[in-house]
């Protein structure tokens, strides 16, 4: 027995206890605790990030060995994560400072759905991993309820969809169970390499609807724009960078370990070399990335176009992995870690601007420029990244993905992913120019940047996604072991880019950026010194002869991309959200007869009774002829 | 010197104690409250007593008149009345100390009188071995709900007295119609004895016998077709009582047709009949709870479907699905008497059972909001509670049954699981919405009963093994009934 990885699973339970105890005594310690628990796994993490461990603890239940183990793709992402919950940790001190016995609470639902995510990453059963699974869905439930006005109905969405994912996933472990007598990763693997055809597609089915229904992917992701954008900010960015990912984790995982794509290229026909649910995968994330694009080009909401745009990204994610080649894996594994970073990062800043603002509809806010300079530079590495641009981190993994598209001659999946990538800086600079460019509101005049503190988990994550950027040797590190982990040939890389290898040719990541910088620093130097160039105040304008004043609002910011919103108008009646409404009212519909059975009326239910009993007597007359 | 391990103290020292009660009452009011929890108290002592032998795998059995069976009435604890037996006196015990605060409408003493027999004949049901007394003890059972569901003598009240009072007394006609064409057919009363007997006799014949006293017990036991009365009756009683309605009654009813399919009648023949009956009583009792606003009436409608589950898993037939089907029987007891308890309060405290007016009283009463939820959460299924090694258990055991209809009912449950789930996490999400009322004070010893009751589901969900383990001992001893038959038997050899 393995104490100190059962200690790493065990410190977010401990600490979420102890900070809510100290709640008692008074919300500064409580804080104190609470963050010192988020740091210690930082401590107790690096020991383990090379190695694969299995089975260092188990609990004998219904006769089977739940055991807990770690590998590199968990380690990987246990690090992520930590990073993670750790900056949330802040942001969220603040964002309930003020909210009393309901901060105390989310402190402690926060400290267990880290645990919660840990058990997870750490299962190397099929029973464990649901298990906390299932605790993490019951958690972010209760999180999800104090955020802003909607959020009871974003509420029951999740839990709903999230209860369909996981008796899905329940089904399939029982059957798994059933059929392969244990629950082990690798016993099941091995069941799996020699099972019928049937029982692996239904189980990989089942659980892959599990799986993606936590990474939003369409169509399970009707959940995630208004779980995203309603959650409190704090939870909004965990939602996106960590339990998205847990879903692209465990998919990961079991489409690789468990089943194995060899499996699936021997039961399965192939598709232009690909086996066919993986062929089916790669459209179903390219559809992901262009519905997600363009549905967030035309929101109004600036949680609501970072929600998107997550469901886009996760696309990217499951494109990449479902490629199956070294190239396309690498590419999916590296954006998960780009993505949670800079999504995270847009997520603190937006939540940064809510908490000294108060609004979060992009059309009440403008030119917070001045007041939020901080803000404004990390939102503006997040749109660089979340756009693919170099020098930022975004760029190195979406250019894996291109690269592995075209080695395997994928042109129409290619021209989607160029078009979610063009869509995205679309977006993003809606959000920038929204949020930061254009016209002060006069009743944000008096906003100021939000605190030093608050202010550490905007800068971390914009150098991480700078540093990854300009040397993506360092997560690509952690990249190449979990490939080797998940049984393919890492691709090679070193600190500042790729050398050249099949599908891929020599790049050197920070020439890129320098030259990319430096093009930018000459067209700024021959803006502002060529003769022409002239600093002129915002309201100097000429507005046909009418008087301009500050509070005139004469911002571009409403139906920003309305033109653009014409010109898709015809698609967007096409809605998964419309065709699971009218299912649900055809259930309702359904269940409301049914339980009219139930009238009310006495005659009716003695009748019930003497029915039943005539039933059976006419069976015995019939001399038990249905028997 | 009387031995505390004899199962007749289990009924005889509460009739006991009920009589005595009903003679100093009107003396001695204020102590009246108490009696219901010392007979609980009481019982458990001699129920631990026969606990000692009955784990180590005998029959206890209890003659009375002084003669052995099959020549006077007896009563038989074997692992599976120890299980019923045990959960009714703890329940009970519980449960009476929450009505001690909780009742406040005159005339009081009566209440706890007609507790008291509740307990009772639940106990009584629960360890007898001779079928008249079962039909005897069912008389006293349903007379003693039908004062306590319409206790309150609101319209609401009395209107679902009437309702249950019509099927109870038609249910009881009914067993004993049965019994007595059993008798009929066999020359005795004794459970043995007639099992013996019963050998000898068709299938058929032991049709029109089985199906009456079966739709009898049923009534009390929540089957579809005929527990519609329930979802009248439980929201009416004062909540007290629907917990034990809900987490007693229904199982103790169950029980009995246990005991009668397996041991009396062995009618395996039966069994799919009983499965089509059980996937209805599920598939209606979710769905009706879903569309309910009355949070009693939506968790009476849920004790409906939760009896559906673990008689379909008991009527797949083997063993392991036995087993599972009774930690189910457990965990719903125990989990749904918490729930009405705490339901209790809230409603108390909001002056309305609707699920709307509960709203934001999480957020001031944390402990019994998170008392209701972790209660709820076990219910559901959800890991790591103990509810969820239960469900696991049931899906396994549902995939042994042969055929279409096993895959079919496996899916099923699942679904209504979605659906349980979704009206549970309803009432949570009301709970600990934002607040826009001022909620009454209410009794803070309430909340005792239900927390106590938590800590032994905590202890459950920590150690769901030990539970297990015994559940399938108790199952594997059910199943071989010659074992009971020989037991009590014996003084005839």
């Amino acid at each position: 027995m393995n104490f100190s990885l059962l200690m790493i699973l065990l410190t977010p339970f401990f600490g979420g206890l102890l900070a809510y105890a100290a709640s008692a005594l008074h919300k500064s310690v409580r804080n104190i605790f609470f963050l010192i628990f988020m740091l210690i796994p930082f401590v107790e993490l690096p020991v383990y990030l090379n190695k694969t461990v299995d089975n260092f603890y188990y609990l004998t239940i219904l006769g089977q060995n739940l055991s807990l183990g770690i590998n590199p793709l968990s380690s990987m992402m246990l690090l992520l994560f930590t990073l993670i919950f750790f900056l949330s940790s802040i942001f969220m001190m603040f964002e309930f400072n003020d909210r009393g016995e309901e901060g105390d609470l989310a402190v402690l639902e926060l400290s267990f759905l880290e645990g919660a995510v840990f058990g997870v990453l750490l299962a190397r059963d099929i029973l464990t991993f649901f298990i906390f699974f299932e605790l993490m869905a019951v958690l972010v439930f209760f999180l999800v309820g104090k955020g802003y006005k909607e959020a009871h109905t974003a509420q029951m969405k999740y839990i709903t969809w999230a209860l369909i994912g996981a008796n899905s996933m329940l089904a399939a472990i029982v059957l798994l169970l059933f059929k392969a007598g244990n629950i082990g990763y690798t016993e099941i693997a091995g069941y799996l390499s020699t099972a019928p055809t049937s029982i692996v597609l239904v189980t990989f089915i089942l659980f892959a609807i599990g799986f993606l229904i936590e990474a939003s992917i369409m169509p399970f992701h009707v959940w995630t724009p208004i779980t995203y954008a309603e959650a409190p900010d704090s939870v909004s960015v965990v939602l996106a960078s960590v339990v998205k990912k847990v879903g692209l984790y465990l998919f990961a995982l079991f489409a690789f370990s468990l089943f194995g794509l060899n499996l699936f290229s021997k039961l399965l026909p192939q598709v232009l070399n690909n086996s066919l649910v993986m062929y089916i995968l790669q459209w179903i994330g390219a559809l992901t990335i262009i519905i997600g694009t363009f549905i967030a080009i035309v929101q109004e909401d600036a949680k609501k176009i970072l929600a998107w745009s997550s469901v886009a990204q996760s696309g990217y994610i499951l494109l990449g992995l479902s490629l199956g080649t070294p190239l396309g894996v690498a590419g999916g594994l590296l954006h998960i870690i780009n993505h949670s970073i800079f999504k995270g990062l847009l997520f603190f800043v937006v939540g940064g601007v809510i908490y000294r603002t108060g609004t979060k509809n992009l059309p009440e806010l403008g030119g917070l420029i001045k007041k939020m300079p901080v803000s404004f530079i990390s939102m503006l590495l997040g749109i660089i990244a979340v756009a693919g641009i170099p020098p930022l981190n975004g760029f190195n993994s979406k250019y894996l993905i291109y690269e592995a598209l075209i080695q395997k001659n994928e042109p129409i999946l290619l021209t989607i992913a160029l078009l979610g990538g063009t869509g995205s800086f679309m977006y993003v600079y809606r959000l920038i120019h929204s949020i930061f460019l254009g016209q002060l509101h006069e009743e944000h005049e008096s906003v100021r940047e939000v605190p030093l503190i608050m202010q550490i988990p905007m800068i971390v994550l914009a150098l991480l996604a700078l540093l990854f950027g300009v040397l993506p040797g360092i997560p690509m590190y952690f990249v190449s072991k979990v490939e080797a982990f998940l049984g393919l040939d890492p691709i090679k890389y070193n600190l500042t880019g790729f050398p050249e290898q099949p599908g891929l040719h020599a790049g050197n990541v920070p020439v890129i950026s320098i030259t990319f910088v430096a093009g930018l620093v000459v067209a700024g130097l021959l803006f502002y010194l060529l003769p022409r160039a002239r600093k002129v105040h915002q309201l100097d304008n000429y507005y046909a002869g009418e008087v301009l004043t500050k509070d005139v609002k004469y911002n571009y910011s409403f139906g920003f991309y309305s033109f653009f919103d014409d010109i898709i108008a015809p698609f967007n009646k096409w809605s998964v959200e419309s065709v699971y409404e009218s299912f649900v009212g055809f259930i309702k519909t359904a269940g409301d007869y049914l339980r009219r059975v139930y009238t009310g009326n006495l005659e009716t239910y003695v009748s019930f009774g003497v029915i039943l009993l005539v039933i059976f007597s006419l069976i015995y007359i019939l001399g038990g002829i249905l028997w | 010197m009387v031995n505390p391990g004899n199962p007749t103290l289990l009924v005889v020292l509460p009739l006991f104690f009920a009589f005595l009660s009903i003679i100093i009452s009107p003396f001695a009011k204020k102590v009246i409250k108490f009696v219901p929890l010392v007979v609980s108290a009481i019982n458990l002592i001699v129920i631990y007593f026969i606990g000692l032998k009955v784990t180590s795998g005998q029959i206890v059995i209890g003659g009375t008149a002084g003669l052995m069976p099959p020549y006077s009435i007896n009563l038989a604890v074997d692992k599976f009345n120890f299980v019923i037996v045990l959960l009714v006196n703890v329940l009970g015990l519980l449960i009476s100390f929450y009505n001690i605060f909780y009742v406040k409408e005159e005339p009081v003493d009566k209440f706890h009188i007609l507790f008291t027999l509740l307990i009772m004949s639940a106990s009584w049901i629960s360890v007898t071995g001779d079928l008249f007394n079962v039909f005897v003890a069912f008389e006293v059972l349903s007379l003693s709900s039908f004062g306590l569901v319409g206790f309150m003598r609101n319209s609401d009240a009395i209107e679902a007295g009437f309702k249950y009072v019509v099927l109870g007394i038609l249910a009881g006609s009914f067993i004993l119609l049965g019994v007595v064409l059993v008798y009929a057919m066999t020359g005795t009363l004794n459970m043995a004895h007639i099992a013996d007997k019963l050998q000898t006799i068709s299938t058929l014949q032991k049709l029109i016998p089985f199906i009456f006293i079966f739709f009898g017990l049923a009534v009390e036991g929540a089957l579809f077709p005929v527990n519609s009365w329930l979802p009248d009756a439980h929201p009416a009683a004062p909540s007290g009582v629907s917990a034990m309605l809900s987490g007693i009654v229904t199982t103790t009813a169950i029980y009995a047709i246990i005991r009668v399919i397996v041991t009396i009648f062995n009618y395996s023949a039966f069994i799919p009949y009983l499965f089509i009956i059980a996937l209805l009583t599920l598939a209606f009792g979710e769905i009706a709870a879903f569309y309910q606003k009355d949070l009693k009436r939506m968790l009476a409608y849920s004790t409906i479907g939760q009896t559906g589950l673990f008689v379909l898993a008991f009527s797949v037939g083997t063993e392991a699905s036995i087993s599972a089907s009774l930690t189910q029987m457990i965990n719903h007891s125990v989990s749904k008497a918490i729930i009405f308890l705490t339901a209790g309060i809230m409603i108390e405290a909001a002056k309305s059972r609707n699920i709307d007016d509960l709203k934001g009283f999480g957020r001031k009463n944390i402990l019994t909001s998170i008392v209701f939820v972790f209660a709820a959460l076990s219910l559901i299924g959800v890991p790591p509670f103990f509810g969820f090694f239960t469900k696991f258990a049931i899906l396994q055991s549902l995939l042994d049954f042969p055929g279409f209809l096993g895959y079919f009912a496996f899916g099923l449950v699942l679904i209504m699981a979605i659906v349980e789930g979704v009206y549970f996490y309803r009432v949570f999400r009301v709970l600990f919405a934002p607040i826009d009322k001022e909620f009454e004070k209410v009794n803070d010893w309430l909340v005792v009963a239900p927390f106590i009751l938590v800590l032994i589901l905590v202890l459950m969900s920590s150690k769901p093994m030990y539970v297990l383990n015994f559940t399938s001992t108790v199952a594997n001893q059910l199943v071989q009934r010659t074992i009971y038959l020989t037991s009590v038997l014996g003084g005839m050899k």
